[in-house]
């Protein structure tokens, strides 16, 4: 009796994964089946397909580079001291996760827009943000630091306070503990952050048009660019969105592969379980 | 000279409370989990806040809350070996040790190889910490510990979990790293056999105070409690103890038993009985300065020359007898037999 | 192969039973894609017509034109399509995916500025630093500005043109970047000006600068219209439709 349903179990869990694989990979495989190669290389011979990734990829690599160093050490913080208010730090963090791109795009003009609350010292500097490539770059971080932060903050977490302690006792500066020690321990779980960042940067739509708008070359990312030629070329912008999947896809495994987050040792509990289902 | 450790502070279940100096040599500070012990080497080395208390160190205070100071762990001399070794495991031996040795990264380097290849791991020095074994582990835990070349050793459970063979080579590394240090070692530990193979004193401690504290002799020969005498081991059963004629003292147990003993007490007493003490016989020898108690075995078991075995007097009672006589008497369980110890063996403790 | 093609078909028929998205009588909802420029004269329509027959659920989306039209080719579910540009309902007809398209209404194009803004005249927009807004040139408000602007002049709209600092997806996109200021001016329908109210300037091009903006509703025939989907199409495109958009300042087609 126990045995069929250890059995029936086991399947359901095998046809769960199965039909989860098979629903996320059904439409990235279909934007390959209709565009075939000749459409992507005829798609990236468009001069607006070149520019669009070209800010794409730019604004991405800034947008990383700013939520890496500065959303890593914040991220520390949260993860090994207690202060008051803490929860309503993290949560209030993590608020971006859950917005809705076109509050987030409404937010940023709110806060940097002319008529924004920080309108007047900016323009009083010269300074316009709306529409510019520095607004694409905002929207990024806005909408992907949250998730790299709460994942380096687990990343953190997990790593044995007693080896700060041991750090400590040795007489080693929290300086040298989080460079040499905290840094490397929890890079597995920083790159996976990353990952997460880096993708919802090279996909973020709602929140980029309505702050940095679209103007090809400047502002106009892979995303905007799928979408203006959607309306007119289907083919064009399948041809479009298979290169967004290609590079996403490629900068995420190299991710992945440089911050060890692929790899049989990342997984023993499955190997493990792999081991006894075969039996 | 020396450690003087004052604390006063609460703990979740109950309040730490101790004044002790640790001039030299090692002390152990024994108790069941839960006593408090861990967090006495916690607040020595500055990885615990003490609500109220003062720790110095050579005329150097570490900890002094009525003077508001309380120094990082980092400028606290101490070299610290934690229960579970707390190895960098991403760095390899030689960096992990070299993490707490001051000077140039050359100087750092040699330093270290040289505490490697003290603890008999020079080899092994590029392997990174998670691919060593438990007791290559555990020597360059303790070559790291010596890095900064501390002035007083702290120990945490340091025989903790390992097997008989890998004992008597750890007790010898852990001699090395106590030679090391120029001043006194603290460990804590719930056994009290590790005690005794590593300190010269012991300090036993309950619920957040030291109950005793003497060498693993003095605490033998008389315990300052029922806690203590089976802590170090002992047998231990209430009764009411009145004087007999000829000097002696009888403790009359609550099943009607009726032990004797060469100490002198009156009233509730414990009367502790090392298990080595008690010899068993198939019938009773005479002898008033003998105890001779019928018994019923419970349990037998045999480890290489020595065998324990469990006795019901009614009162619980454990003899350990050579394996040799164990066979002689072809002890059964639910057999009977006769407990045999001298008066002097029987110990008696203030109740309570 | 077919067996996976055949259960992916099964989970999302369970999907649309579960959503209620086809109830088998053949009576769903009627959906008007229209131009973003008509959200308020179609919305009011749609709601006044299930007052008046709340046996019909109206619903009704709102993107560019040619957003809407590229759904259309993409054989997603919309009954009746409303396009701010006659030669696009003409080129979906010319596919075989609608009626014929039926003119509804029509507009103008005008320049709007907020009041800090240094264009005060259409002549200001080439002026060099000034941002402008406009559509991108497959949405009609896009490519009647590009229009406009080259009747005004062909050296004028190559400055002009240089000035632009985003190409809109949509005209409702236009009329936020002006009414929060992130832009000198933006060239949008003149019924769109109208909603910012008193916060912007309005300048009209002048008559003989103006492209011809009308309005076609047309009924999408692939797949077959339901009968619903015909009544909307017929009231919307007759006498009491009409009322809605002369109402709100359109012109009349």
């Amino acid at each position: 009796m126990s045995r069929y349903r250890e059995a029936a179990f086991a399947t359901a869990l095998v046809v769960a994964l199965s039909a989860t694989l098979l629903f996320l990979l059904l439409p990235v495989v279909a934007i390959f089946t209709q565009a075939g190669p000749g459409e992507l290389i005829g798609s990236l011979a468009r001069p607006e397909a070149r520019d669009a990734l070209e800010v794409s990829l730019r604004s991405a690599a800034i947008a990383m580079a700013i939520i890496l160093t500065v959303g890593t050490p914040a991220a520390y913080l949260l993860a090994t001291r207690n202060f008051p208010g803490r929860e309503l730090v993290i949560t209030a963090i993590e608020l971006p996760i859950v917005l809705p791109p076109a509050v987030a795009g409404i937010g940023l003009l709110a806060a940097f827009g002319p008529r924004g609350a920080l309108g007047e010292p900016l323009s009083s500097l010269g300074l316009s943000i709306p529409l510019t490539s520095t607004a694409v770059v905002l929207a990024m971080v806005f909408v992907s630091a949250p998730l790299h932060v709460r994942q380096a903050q687990a990343a953190f977490a997990a790593v044995d306070p007693r080896l700060r302690q041991a750090s400590h006792t040795l007489g080693a500066t929290e300086f040298r503990w989080f460079t040499r020690a905290a840094l490397p321990l929890a890079t597995p779980g920083l790159g996976a952050g990353a990952t997460l960042a880096l993708g919802r940067s090279l996909g973020e739509f709602g929140a980029t048009l309505m702050f940095a708008g679209s103007l090809q070359g400047v502002t106009q990312t892979l995303p905007l660019a799928i979408f203006e030629t959607f309306t007119t070329d289907f083919t064009a912008a399948l041809g479009l969105g298979a290169l967004l999947v290609a590079v996403s896809g490629a900068l995420l495994l190299t991710v992945k592969l440089l911050g060890g987050g692929i790899g049989p040792q990342r997984a023993p509990g499955y190997a493990a379980a792999g081991v006894r289902a075969a039996d | 000279m020396g450690l003087s450790v004052r604390l006063d502070t609460p703990l979740p279940a109950f309040a730490l409370r101790i004044d002790e100096r640790v001039d030299h040599g090692v002390v152990a500070v024994v108790g069941p989990s839960g006593a408090g012990k861990s967090s006495v080497l916690e607040m020595i080395a500055g990885l615990r806040r003490a609500a109220s208390g003062a720790v110095v160190n050579d005329g150097e205070a570490w900890l002094d809350t009525d003077r508001g100071i309380n120094r990082p762990p980092q400028t606290r001399r101490v070299g610290y070996l934690f229960q579970d070794l707390a190895l960098f495991p991403h760095l390899s031996a030689l960096e992990n040790v070299a993490w707490g040795v001051p000077g140039s990264r050359r100087q750092r380097r040699a330093r270290a190889m040289e505490l490697l290849e003290r603890f008999g791991t020079g080899a092994l020095s590029a392997r990174r910490a998670d691919r060593l074994s438990g007791g290559e582990r555990r020597r360059v835990a303790l070559a790291r510990a010596l890095g900064r070349d501390p002035q007083v050793l702290l120990l945490d459970e340091p025989l903790g979990g390992l097997d008989a063979a890998s004992r008597r080579t750890a007790i010898d590394e852990l001699g090395t790293a106590v030679d090391a240090v120029s001043g006194p070692t603290l460990l804590v530990t719930h056994d009290f056999a590790d005690a005794v193979d590593l300190a010269d004193e012991v300090a036993v401690m309950e619920q957040g105070r030291i109950v005793q504290r003497g060498t693993p002799y003095e605490l033998g020969a008389s315990p300052a409690s029922r806690f203590v005498a089976s802590l170090v081991g002992a047998n231990t059963v209430t009764g009411h103890a009145a004087r007999r004629p000829d000097g002696l003292t009888a403790v009359r147990l609550s099943s009607g038993t009726e032990l004797v003993s060469a100490d002198p007490g009156a009233g509730e007493v414990v009367a502790s009985i090392f298990p080595a003490d008690i010899a068993l016989a198939r019938e009773g020898p005479g002898g008033s300065a003998l105890n001779a108690v019928a018994a019923t075995v419970t349990g037998v078991a045999t480890l290489g020359p020595r065998t324990r075995v469990g006795l019901r007097v009614p009162e619980a009672l454990i003899a350990e007898i050579t394996t040799v006589s164990a066979r002689r008497l072809d002890l059964r369980v639910g057999g009977p037999v006769t407990a045999v110890w001298k008066a002097t063996a029987t110990v008696l403790v203030a109740a309570g | 192969m077919r067996w996976l093609a055949g259960a992916v078909l099964l989970g999302l028929s369970l999907v649309s039973a579960g959503c209620g998205a086809s109830d088998g009588a053949g009576r769903g909802p009627v959906v008007v894609g229209g131009a973003a420029s008509l959200a308020e004269p179609l919305s009011a329509f749609a709601e006044e017509y299930e007052l008046r027959h709340p046996e019909t659920d109206v619903q009704v989306e709102f993107a560019g034109s040619d957003a809407i039209a590229a759904k259309i080719r993409q054989g997603v579910g919309i009954d009746v399509f409303v396009s701010a540009s006659v030669e696009l309902a003409e080129a979906l007809h010319g596919e075989g995916l609608t009626a014929p398209p039926v003119s509804i209404a029509g507009n103008t194009l005008v320049v709007a500025a907020p009041h800090d803004s240094p264009v005060e005249a259409i002549d200001d927009l080439d002026d060099p630093g000034v941002r402008l807004a406009i559509g991108n040139p497959h949405v009609p408000v896009g490519a009647y500005a590009r229009i406009a602007l080259s009747l005004v002049g062909d050296a004028f709209a190559i400055r002009a043109m240089e000035n632009v600092r985003t190409n809109e997806l949509d005209a409702r996109g236009i009329v936020g970047k002006v009414s929060q200021g992130a832009v000198d001016a933006g060239v949008m329908y003149r019924t769109d000006a109208a909603g910012l109210g008193s916060a912007v300037l309005v300048v009209p091009f002048a008559p003989e600068d103006q492209p011809a903006i009308r309005y076609a509703a047309a009924l999408v025939t692939d797949p077959r219209p339901s009968l619903d989907a015909g009544e909307v199409m017929d009231e919307l495109t007759g006498d009491s439709g009409r009322r809605f958009f002369g109402n709100r300042g359109f012109t009349a087609p």
